[in-house]
Formats: structure tokens, sequence, C-alpha cells
């Protein structure tokens, strides 16, 4: 489609002005980032002398690599769990009829409805029951269920080929070597695009982990930074190059995969 | 090896019955292929065989074993499945080594299992690609060799071959069926195409809606087809199918159609008839009087150097209270003829090559009259014109 | 080979090794299979998600301070009748409404014409988008904690630029008129480019050949968009309406509590971040689960209307 020439200079007019609005807070981050403190305070976006020191700052004062170890450990453990148990209830819901089947369907689906603020009271005083307050299981185990993984794996189990399925069949396979050795293999794209979700969710989380965790055992770098914001008002240059540690995993992992990152978000937002 | 037999295999999909009462016992060794066309019910028994459907009632039985209830796994058959079914993240090795691989032999006798099953299929330097990369006939022979691997009781083909073109299609069959050949495998070989059938198979099975029409050997089949299905599904082109009625009259019992009539056993049941006549059956010239005898208007000719195939259409029958439309007919004429659209030509049948089918469909077994033995010579050039009706002694 | 002993009794000869204890003790093809593969996620959705919606319910019928050796009192709905009686209450609804409100022209309609013009720019386009996608990656935390400094009373970016300019900012985050709005105005900057990009998704499947078609009529750009991207966009704009309130509602949970706890005197608290309060700062259990149970109340209402909608959209596709 072609526009007019005056929309074309205002549309683009209009985009560099969002897009200098998203970038603007960026380089003020970055720029204090890698300053000294004597300059922390000065308008300039370069410092006279770029300095990574706020961000060994970062790591001798405060508890931050015990943060990073909770956050990176909690995550993986939950990319690998979530993925897990998605896999199998899709596998469920794709290939089996059973009594039942949609309506439970339906009710995985509609988990994604409620928030967790709806269910944060009695979910704090499990924990706390079960002894998990302030543990890794606490940030892991209640969130291994993920309807829209389940919702999307099955889409994609539907989908796939019944002949290779019989195939696995006629060379032997139940339903366990079938789904682990001749479907997930082939579910790739799907499993990668949840990964993405699934890492950057975990790692991004703030609501469940600021209820449940207290100390170095199991808090997250989210919490580590509001504790830090809260501790250390007046070190801006070591809490700068806190969120921008925090920031660059998501970001990495964007940047080697561009188009697949949005791709996946905008069509899970579509279906979430 | 195996015996295999379907005694009163029913299946229904919901209300949609798609298997009647099917009863087929396959020989050690022996090579049967149902055909049909699509929608007759032929994979569904094959997978029911197979062990990926289970029958609504009846049994199978495998060496005289009940293997209804036994899951496909267990039943030791292997199975070329149309889209070939590779798995496509493992390589050509350990496609073919899946099965092997998942009864845990060791991993030394399985490379040389692969080894040997992919040397006999020629595909032994292409072990390491993935499926993605192989031609459409290289897949072919991964999915038999990944058959042949498991030394199974009964290999089962689900149109293994309707993804491959023409030619490789020619040679692939010739191949599959000397492998089979060699190795003694019993196979049960599932196809819509009439070729493959007659080509392949010891005992052709020939379904339609549900339900077997016939079983016999290719040329049983061909001969003596049991019902205008089966006379018009074997053989290309098609047998030609001319329409008309058994009438009882004056003493003598007779097809007649627009085009023309035929003497019958007297105790043929009057009716709506149908009389078949292969294309290769109609001959130029004028026969015998004890042959069928047509004139012939070409309406087209399509050479195909060996042999030429020539649409004719004939003439109403004069006198007919109203002009009925011409009747179409292939005939298939050896070598090259000169023959052009317009000719008028006389066509003679020999009478045992005709076969009449009551309004049910089936053959009307002795309907034509046996000819006159003295009449059956070798078909001479004698004979005057006569006439597109023929009159029968 | 299948020798005729096995096959008299199938179960035995299915040889179910690979498939775990549990599935070949019950039979490779038991109706419990199923259910197998299903349970650890029934099991944790039951415990973590329904389990507690229902003792929610339970909990906003009793007093309780969240002290296990207090007992529980049994006190009916007069947690309902306190919340909804209390000021806190009137002013986080109050100020969700203008959350929501808000959200509507910054978050909904702004990125539509946006949106068209990125769409129009075809694959010229991709390196905006690259931009206006980073915010969606970045957490809430760093955005808050990023705002915080460049709003600083004192030293921050903003106050300074403005004084180059002779403006005094106002410490903004003190001012109980304007810290919801820069609130609001944190969470536009969030998700704006994330909305921009789901219309796209919504703009691609239209046919380019009807506008070409379109303007061979003789239609300007304005037509073009009221005659067919409007129509033809607004089931995409259904769906950003109703995803952007959820979203409203519930994660500026993060930058309210980090930037203002709900102040300056509760004029940024919402819905969501009452509920904390009731329940994690005060400790009144039956208060926090009475006001959770009306959040429910609201959000189903705004659930049934997403469905209703979509179901619209799914009439409209065909």
């Amino acid at each position: 489609m072609q526009l007019s020439r005056p929309l074309q200079v205002v549309g683009h007019l209009v985009l560099l002005i969002i897009c200098l609005s998203i970038l603007a807070p960026m380089l003020i981050v970055v720029s204090t980032a890698i300053k000294l403190p004597n300059e922390v305070y000065a308008l300039s976006l370069w410092p006279d002398v770029p300095t990574l020191q706020n961000f060994a700052h970062l790591f001798e004062q405060t508890a931050f690599g015990r943060y990073t170890w909770n956050t990176a450990g909690t995550t993986a453990l939950r990319v690998a769990g979530q993925l897990a148990l998605g896999v199998l209830a899709a596998y469920a819901f794709a290939r089996f009829t059973f009594r039942f089947r949609d309506a439970i369907f339906a009710l995985v689906i509609g988990a994604m409805m409620i928030p967790q603020v709806l269910t944060m009271l009695p979910n704090y005083i499990l924990m706390a029951q079960l002894g998990w307050f302030d543990t890794w299981w606490a940030l892991v185990v209640p969130n291994l269920a993920t309807p829209i993984a389940i919702f999307l794996l099955r889409q994609h189990m539907m989908s796939f080929p019944s002949e290779l399925i019989d195939a696995a069949q006629m060379d032997g396979a139940g339903h366990w070597t079938t789904l682990w050795r001749v479907i997930v293999p082939n579910l790739g794209p799907a499993l990668s695009a949840l990964t993405i979700i699934i890492f950057i969710d975990s790692w991004n989380e703030y609501f469940w982990p600021l209820l449940v965790t207290e100390s170095e055992n199991s808090r997250t770098i989210q919490i580590g930074l509001r504790e830090f914001l809260q501790d250390d008002q007046d070190d801006y240059g070591a809490l700068m190059a806190g969120i921008i540690f925090a920031s660059v995993p998501a970001i990495a992992v964007f940047l080697f995969f561009q188009r697949r990152v949005m791709d996946t978000f905008v069509s899970s937002g579509l279906k979430g | 090896m195996a015996t295999i037999a379907f005694s009163n295999i029913c299946k229904s999909f919901g209300e949609n019955q798609v298997v009647r009462d099917f009863n087929l016992t396959i020989e050690d060794g022996e090579f049967v292929v149902l055909v049909g066309p699509s929608g007759c019910g032929k994979t569904t028994s094959l997978r029911m065989l197979a062990g990926l459907e289970a029958p609504t009632s009846g049994r199978i039985a495998l060496n005289n074993v009940d293997i209804t209830d036994v899951p496909s796994k267990a039943r030791e058959l292997a199975m070329v499945f149309q889209s070939y079914a590779l798995y496509p993240h493992m390589s050509v090795a350990d496609n073919i080594g899946f099965a092997l691989s998942l009864q845990k032999r060791p991993a030394q006798a399985i490379r040389a299992e692969v080894l040997a099953a992919a040397k006999r299929l020629e595909i032994d330097h292409l072990l390491a690609r993935k499926p993605r990369e192989l031609s459409g006939g290289q897949r072919q022979r991964v999915a038999v060799a990944r058959a042949i691997v498991r030394q199974p009781q009964a290999f089962l083909f689900d149109e293994p071959l309707s993804n491959l073109d023409a030619k490789l299609r020619h040679s692939a069959r010739v191949e599959i069926r000397k492998l089979q050949q060699q190795l003694g495998t019993t196979a049960l070989y599932v196809t819509h195409d009439q070729i493959e059938a007659m080509t392949m198979a010891d005992r052709i099975v020939v379904m339609e809606g549900g339900c077997i029409r016939q079983v016999g050997t290719p040329m049983e089949l061909y001969m003596h087809p049991n019902s205008v299905f089966v006379a018009s599904f074997l053989g290309a082109p098609p047998t030609n199918c001319i329409a008309g009625e058994v009438v009882h009259a004056a003493g003598s019992v007779q097809f007649c159609s627009d085009s023309l009539s035929l003497a019958l056993h007297p105790e043929t049941p009057r009716g709506p008839a149908t009389l078949g006549i292969r294309p290769e059956s109609l001959v130029p010239g004028e026969g015998m009087a004890a042959h069928l005898q047509l004139q012939g208007a070409v309406r087209f000719v399509e050479a195909l150097g060996a042999e030429t195939l020539v649409d004719l259409s004939i003439a109403g029958q004069t006198g007919a209270p109203h002009q009925a439309p011409p009747t179409e007919l292939t005939a298939r004429l050896p070598g090259h003829h000169r023959l052009a659209s317009g000719d008028i030509l006389p066509f003679h049948v020999a009478k045992q090559d005709l076969r009449l089918f009551g309004s049910d469909g089936n053959v009307l077994a002795d309907a034509i009259k046996a000819p006159d033995h003295a009449a059956e010579e070798p078909m001479g050039d004698g004979g005057g014109l006569q006439r597109a009706v023929a009159a029968f002694v | 080979m299948l020798s005729p002993s096995t096959g008299a009794t199938p179960n035995a000869v299915a040889p179910a090794r690979r498939d775990g204890w549990l599935v070949s003790r019950l039979g490779a093809d038991s109706a419990l299979v199923p259910w197998l593969y299903l349970a650890p996620t029934l099991i944790l959705l039951a415990l973590f998600t329904y389990w507690p919606l229902l003792q929610t319910a339970y909990l906003s019928l009793v007093d309780w301070n969240m002290n296990p050796s207090q007992p529980t009192q049994f006190v009916g709905a007069d947690n309902y009748g306190r919340v909804f009686g209390s000021t806190l209450f009137q002013t986080a609804l109050l100020n969700t409404v203008i959350y929501i409100g808000a959200s509507i022209p910054l978050k909904v309609l702004l990125p539509i014409p946006v949106a068209v013009f990125l769409w129009s720019l075809g694959t010229r386009g991709h390196f905006y988008r690259a931009i206006l996608f980073l915010p969606t990656l970045i957490s809430f935390v760093v955005v808050g904690v990023a705002f915080l400094w460049i709003l600083n009373p004192i030293f921050g970016y903003a106050k300074q630029f403005f004084a180059l300019a002779g403006y005094r900012l106002p410490n903004l985050l003190a001012d109980p008129d304007a810290a919801i709005w820069v609130i609001i105005g944190i969470s536009t900057w969030k998700v704006l480019g994330f909305n921009m990009l789901i219309y796209l998704a919504g703009l691609a499947s239209i046919n380019r050949e009807y506008i070409e078609a379109m303007r061979m009529d003789g239609a300007g750009d304005l037509t073009i968009f009221r005659r067919l991207i409007w129509p033809l966009l607004t089931p995409t704009l259904m769906f950003v309406m109703i995803s952007t309130i959820i979203f409203t509602m519930q994660q500026v949970f993060t930058p309210i509590d980090l930037m203002t706890e709900g102040g300056p005197s509760n004029s940024t608290t919402n819905l969501f971040y009452m509920i904390y309060q009731y329940s994690f700062v005060t400790f009144d259990v039956g208060g926090g689960a009475a006001g959770t149970m009306m959040l429910f109340a609201l959000l189903m209402i705004l659930a049934l209307l997403q469905i209703r909608l979509f179901d619209r959209r799914a009439h409209y596709k065909q």
C-alpha cells in the first residue's frame, strides 16, 4: 500500500518519536551504569571516564551473584518442568478419547483466566504449611502447570502426521516411546517458542517471588532489585548496572532469534 | 512365515459401515492384493490386520493364532505406508533400525542388519542422510528396507507406489515383487491401481462398498469376472458395457440393446442386462457367422505405438421405434492401424469373449450360447458386409 | 514368531517393556493411560489454582490475621460489607476505572494508525518493529527502577532536562494528582509496541489487493482506512481492548508496588494492589479474600465478555 506523501512524513515522524521515547530511558540507564559515582548525577549521556566499576560493585555489595543463581536455576527447572508436563498433558488431550476430556480441557484452559492474585492467599498459606517458604520449591512447583503450553502443543500434536504414529506403533513403540522418540523430536519450533515464553516469563516474574522469598536462599534478581532500591537508594550507578544485568538474557535471546521471538509473543498473545 | 485369516470381519465408524463380513485366508508366502475404488474398505481391512484399527466384530488370526486383541507392536508385522512415514528427525539408518533398537538389540547387530537391508535395496550410500534429502524413489526404498529389516511375519503395503511417477512405479512394482519372492514372506498389498493388482498379485481381492466382490488369480478375474464391477474395474481401457434387456419372444431368447441383439441360452431370465466386451475382443473384419458382428464408425484414434485404441460408435438399430443414440465402444488393436475418424468398418467378437451380466450386476453364466465348434476357425476374411444389426443363429 | 500359548492371552503378548512399569501393569490400552499423562498437570492445577479459589471464598467469610496460633472466626458476609464500605476500596475502584479509562485511548487506539503506517511500509518497517518490541522483553521491575531514577526529584534526568528548558519539574510521584498518570505513562511505554505488533498481525491477514482495487476506484487514504481497514481490524481491536484491560488491572501492580506503594494517600492503588495491602500489609486475611472475590466477579464478567467477542470474531472471519 502506498500512502500519500504528507501522510508518510507524519507517519515516520510519529514512529521516530515513539522509538526515541522507547530508547531514551534505555540510553539513560546504560549511561548511568557506566559512570563513576562522581559523575552519576551529571546530565551528559557519555561519561568522561566510562567504567564497569558499577557492575563489580553490584556483585560485591549485594548478593546479586546468589540472586542470579536462584533466578537461573529456578528458570531452568521451570522451563524443563513446564515443557515436560505440557507435553504429557497435550499428548493426552490430542491422542486419546476419554470421559470428560472436553470438560477437563476447558478447566485447564480456563486456568489461564485466573490471575495469581486471586489465589495468592491460600497458596501463600500452603507454602508455609509445606515448609517451602523461601525455597526454590515455592518458586518452581506452583508454576509447573502451563495451560498455554498445553494448548499450543495440543494443536501441534493434532496436526502431526498420523502415519508416523502408526509407523511407530508398527515398529513396536508404545505411547511413551512414540511420544518422546517420534513426536517430541518433531515439535522443535513449538517447543523453542514455548521455551522463550516460559524463560522470559520466569526470569521477569515479580509478584509470586515477592510473596514467597525473603532471603538469599531463594530471592531472585527482580526481588533483589527491589531490595536494592529500598536499602540503597543512592547508589544509582550500581542499581542501573543491576537492571541492565537483569535485562540482558531476554534481550540476548531476542537478538539471536528476533523474528521467532516476536512471532511467538504475538501469536501467544493472540491465543492467550 | 505366516498364514493370515480374516473371519467375518466387520468395521463401522459410528453409523458408517466400512467393512462388511470380510472373509479371506492368505497362504504362507502368498502375495495378495486388495484392490478397489477409494472408500471401498481395503485400507481399513489392512489397518485391522496391522492392529491400527480394532474390528467391530470378527476375528483375525495369524498362523492360526487369534491376534484380534493383540496390540500391533506385538504382531510382528511390517508396513510400508503411502507417505512412507519416515521419521523426519532420524537418519536413514536410524529409520531402518528404529524397530530393532526398540527391541533392545545390541548396536553392533543393528548396524549390521541395517546395512544388509540397505544393500539389498541399493541405498547403503544414503544411510547418513535425512529423509528430506532423498528423492521420492529413495524414500520408498527406505520404507521397504525398514519393513524387511525386521524379518516380519508378513509385509503390509498401503498404496506404497501412489506417490511415485509412472516410470519409477513400473520398476518399483517389479522390485517389490522380486524381493517378496526372494524372502518368501507373506504380503498383503492395498492399491486402487488395477495395473499394480494385475502385475503383482498371486491373488487379487476386489472390494467395493466394504464387501469383497471377487477373489482369484489375476487371469481368472480378468477372463471370468463375476460382475460388471469387476469386469469394468480390471483392465485398461475398461470393459465396454452395453446396457440392454433380455427379452423372451417367439420362442427365442435375446439380448437387445439400442445397437445390437444377441441370441441367448433359452433359460436366461428376462429383465435388464449388461453385455460386456473387452476392448481387445473387438477384432476388425467380418468374422465367422457365429461371431457377434458389428459395424463401427471410427470416432477417434489413439496410436500408442505397440497398440492402438479406437473409439467406435455403433449406430442405433435400424427399425427401432425411436432413433436411439449410438453406442460408444473402445477397441484395442495391435500395432499401428491406418484408421482415421469417420472410417466405417466391420468388427466381430468371438462368443466366448462376451459376458452377460444380470440386473444385479452379477454374471449370467452360460447365458451366451456356446459357439458351434465347427464354426470356430481362425478369423477369415470371408463374409459380406453385414449390418450393424447382427442376427445370430 | 507368535506362539499359540502367548496369543491366547493378549496382555501377556503385549511387551510393554518401554512404557514404564505403571503403564505396562495397567495394560497398554487401559482407559487409565490418558489420566496418567494428565495427572501431574491436573494435580498442580487443582492444588494451586482451583482449590485456592474455593479456599479464598471460604477465607472471605472469616476473620483471621494469618497467625497460625490465632483461631479463625466465622463472620459471614461482614468482610464484604467492611471492604465495600472502606474508602480504600472506593479509591481503588475509582483508580481502576481511571487506569482502564486512560488505557483505551493510549494503549488501544493510539497504536492503530501507527500500526497501519508500519504495515504500509512492508518489510522496510522491520527496524521499527524490533525497537517497538523491546519493552515487552524487559521486566516491569526494570522499567519501574529506570523511571524512578529518571524521575528522581533531585538529580533525575527529567528534572535536569526540564531545568535546561527553564521549567521546574515538580516531584510527580509525590503529587496525588500526578502519580497515577506517571504509572499510566509507564505502563503505556511498556505495552504500546506489543499492541502495535498485534494490530500488525491483524493487518497482515488483510489482502492488499482490496486496497489496490479501492485505489483504482479512486479512494483516498482516509476512505480506505474508514471503509476497509477499520472494519476488518475491528475483531483485533476488540481483542486488544480486552487483553489491555486485563493487563492494566494486573500488571500495573509492579510499578505501583515499586514506585508509590499505592500512595501518595492511596492515589495510585488499584484493586489488585488493595488486595495485596489487605492481605500482606495489614494481614487482614478476611478483607483480602473478600476483595479477591469481588475482583474475581469482575474478571469473570470480563472473561464472559471476551468469550462473546471471540465468538463474534470467529463469525466475522468466516
